[in-house]
């Protein structure tokens, strides 16, 4: 037995059931602590109610230059309560089930609800409950997680001296998921994921990089972690990033937005296009569904139902199954995201819950895309303020590279990217084959124009 | 639920052209116990309560958006007893909305800009406190090569303070930190001269100085890390009228979103309010934009610093966990970065 290797108690799996007896609320599975606490709310005055019960078990190793410097296993119990009464919703958390904290949640949810205002929309979900699911592994292997972590910090010692690994955090955690409504729907699922989070910076003497950072999750342990989502490739960018130096001009051009920059560009474009947005008026794409916002090369997809991610969900946080839904397909708005509530609102069919968004790759590869760029940047980090709703940007290019004649020539530093998302999709004029699979959503390279790149 | 449903009374009933109106409550009480095996025992209670209204209307090019955070540290029942004063606080962001709809876009590349007192917070935090953070300073920081060096001008003075700041307003208290350690004021920049860092036990043993309470977790079952407590730039001798009739061209910056600092000092942050500046006088608003630079190189080009000193009312950092932050300033006039067309 190594020294990692668990030991005491583990608690079985939840198993399917509805009972909602007089057992004590601490001894209950998951499913039936949170179908107790929907139907007590139900007994107080509740109109209906529903209880999303989650425990978890974390391990968690963290490391930084000098080693292994945190171990943590970390239980977590808690529950949210959502009640519906004459049209009006109040919701409340707790954690642990003790009866006290029981009843407060309770009354807090039910005062909640009593001063909210009234919608239509309020209500719980109808839907059929489904047998329990389980994906990913049980237990970590803690022995071998402890080793993959010296190993990558070795590796880096050995091929990358110079670089400071600020911190690296390889988590597996088991979670359960139980939900219950007074309608009778029960749902439980089960995750075995593993994550791992790395940033990183250089220094030679008193020269400094621009830190980075990336991470992935899988469902089972990382061979090798320098291997997992983008690490080893912004690794190499890193070292490739000692001097840098500003763009020789402001110009309009091209920006290769890297995977990692366009997942977080497709979350501020999936904020753009969620139903939420379509509610408030907050959204440049009302009335523009089945027409073409972007170029035919480039499709956002969203796939929380895809067991390829690990970081998707079998049902929402209101007990529907997800489903996996074409956003933008070769150009043309396929959908807004509309989650339950907003279907209730907005009279449409539920399409979305969770979130788990990719982009399709294309068929260029990305050394045809950069040798095409005339003049422009490699945009592998936007640090930039939060879009407005219009969707125009400006930010920092970090980690970031010049690239002029079809070659990157040198790391950038106060280089800013500013332009506007929805001439940015347009303007998009390649989409890379390669991708980068980060467990939640798997990301191309992106060869847009148009972009407004300035120095001081 | 009644002082948020009065605001959005207040502001359905005299603001009818708006698109929409979020108004939002949060209140976060975090207590604390702490025993340790060295001897600290301690007891904390530190409430911050704040409404986020977010107001939202069409402009000419498409939807404009605005947001303010009021309250500050403080339980609800401290802060809105009473919201009567929240509605010409309102009433301003709502006329502040309309002026940046009919705004303009910042012209792209380094200006002359005045960062009013909500914007020279943020800066304290993200473009400096963050590279004097000791674990960032063991990861390779530049702070950790510029110590005892002039940084800024030599107008330029920051502190990261203990307990509730200089003036007693600081949005968070913090006397003891999640170590045990006793809290003390920590001057990062003296007279622009880069003086200390943040330390906790580890870092304070590895630099070979004592610890200065900066280690803080947010929940029971995180470790505590090198974090900021109530960040602020000393407030100077300047008029911030005299300041902006300075400029000839420029901007002046008064609300920022979010931020971001780096390991090479270059800091950015996003800008949601402000103003451009023409000989000397306020002209139209501006958009939305982003602001940046190198803090150890803007810091030099500091030439006024305003006698004023105002406190964030909802800062939350972001390191691995959340923690609630104060931070605070006067208005700084300087050169920097701004992102635009």
């Amino acid at each position: 037995m190594g020294l990692l290797s668990r030991s005491g108690r583990h608690r079985p799996p939840d198993r399917p059931g509805k009972t909602t007896g007089a057992a004590a609320l601490a001894d209950m599975d998951g499913i039936d602590f949170a179908a107790a606490l929907a139907e007590r709310a139900r007994r107080a005055g509740a109109d209906a109610a529903q209880a999303a019960h989650v425990a978890t078990e974390q391990f968690e190793l963290d490391a930084d230059t000098g080693g292994v410097n945190l171990v943590a296993t970390k239980h977590g119990d808690s529950t949210t309560l959502t009640v519906f009464r004459d049209e009006r919703r109040g919701t409340a958390e707790l954690t642990g089930r003790d009866e006290a904290a029981v009843d407060a949640a309770i009354r807090n949810a039910l005062d909640t609800a009593d001063a909210a205002r009234p919608d239509p929309a309020n209500a719980v979900a109808e839907v059929r409950s489904a047998p329990p699911s389980r994906h990913g592994p049980e237990q970590a292997d803690r022995d071998g997680m402890l080793t993959a972590v010296r190993d990558y910090l070795d590796g880096i010692r050995a091929r990358f001296p110079l670089l400071r690994i600020r911190h690296a955090i390889y988590t597996f955690e088991d979670r359960r998921r139980s939900f219950a409504n007074t309608a009778g729907t029960h749902r439980q699922e089960r995750r075995g994921v593993h994550r791992f989070g790395t940033m990183f910076g250089a220094k030679d003497g008193t020269r400094s990089t621009s830190f980075n950072y990336t991470g992935a999750s899988a469902w089972e342990p990382f061979e090798r972690l320098v291997e997992a989502g983008a690490v080893e490739s912004l690794i190499a960018d890193t070292m490739r990033s000692f001097d840098p130096r500003p763009v020789p001009e402001k110009f309009i051009g091209d920006v290769i937005v890297t995977p990692s920059c366009a997942a977080s560009i497709a979350g501020t474009l999936a904020r753009a296009l969620d139903g939420y947005a379509l509610m408030g008026g907050l959204t440049p794409y009302a009335d523009r569904e089945g027409q073409t916002i972007a170029s035919p090369a480039f499709s956002l997809l969203n796939r929380p139902a895809d067991a390829r991610f690990p970081d998707g969900a079998d049902f929402d946080d209101c007990g529907v199954a997800t489903r996996n839904a074409d956003v933008i397909r070769n150009g043309t708005f396929e959908t807004f995201l509309v989650d339950f509530f907003c279907s209730r609102k907005l009279g449409r069919r539920q399409n979305a819950g969770c979130r788990n968004l990719v982009i399709a790759p294309g068929e260029r590869g990305i050394d045809d895309l950069i040798r095409e760029t005339e003049r422009g940047i490699v945009l592998a980090r936007f640090s930039g303020g939060v879009p407005n709703h219009k969707l125009d940007f400006s930010g920092v290019a970090k980690n970031s590279f010049y690239v002029e004649d079809g070659e990157i020539r040198y790391p950038l530093i106060e280089t800013m990217a500013s332009g506007n998302f929805q001439d940015l999709l347009m303007n998009i004029r390649g989409v890379s084959s390669e991708s980068t699979d980060f467990g939640g959503g798997a990301f191309p390279y992106l060869a847009a124009s148009g972009v407004t790149i300035s120095r001081p | 639920m009644a002082v948020v449903a009065e605001i959005d009374d207040y502001v359905t009933r005299t603001r009818p052209g708006l698109l929409n109106a979020d108004i939002a409550l949060s209140t976060l009480a975090i207590e604390k116990a702490l025993v340790t095996s060295e001897g600290a025992a301690t007891y904390s209670y530190v409430p911050r309560s704040n409404v986020m209204v977010r107001l939202a209307m069409q402009a000419n090019d498409g939807v404009v958006d605005i947001y303010q955070v009021y309250g500050g540290f403080g339980d609800f029942e401290d802060r809105f007893e009473s919201v009567d004063w929240m509605f010409e606080a309102v009433d301003r962001l709502c006329d502040e909305l309309r002026e940046k709809a009919d705004g303009t876009y910042c012209e792209a590349g380094a200006h002359d800009v005045i960062l009013d007192s909500d914007l020279a917070g943020i800066l304290a935090h993200e473009a400096i406190g963050h590279t004097c953070e000791a674990d960032l300073v063991l990861g390779g920081s530049v702070a950790g090569d510029n110590l005892g060096r002039q940084v800024a001008s030599e107008k330029f003075t920051l502190v990261d303070h203990a307990g509730r700041g200089p003036d007693g307003n600081a949005s968070i208290a913090i006397h003891v930190d999640d170590e045990g350690t006793p809290c003390r004021d920590v001057t990062i920049i003296e007279n622009g001269v880069l003086r200390g860092f943040l330390h906790n036990r580890e870092t304070a043993c590895a630099f070979g100085v004592e610890p200065t309470g900066n280690a803080r977790a947010y929940t029971f079952s995180d470790e505590p890390l090198v974090r900021m407590r109530n960040t602020a730039i000393k407030p100077g001798t300047d008029k911030l009228e005299d300041m902006i009739a300075s400029i000839d061209r420029g901007y002046y910056l008064k609300r920022s979103s979010n931020g971001q600092a780096d390991s090479t000092s270059e800091f950015m942050f996003g800008v949601t309010q402000g103003y451009e500046i023409r000989d000397g006088e306020l002209g139209r608003a501006i958009r939305d934009t982003t602001i940046s630079g190198i803090a150890f190189d803007m810091l030099k080009t500091i030439t006024h610093v305003s006698d004023d000193l105002t406190w964030s009312r909802g800062g939350m950092c972001g390191k691995k966990q959340l923690i609630p932050v104060g931070m605070g300033g006067p208005a700084v006039k300087c050169r920097i970065n701004l992102g635009g067309r």
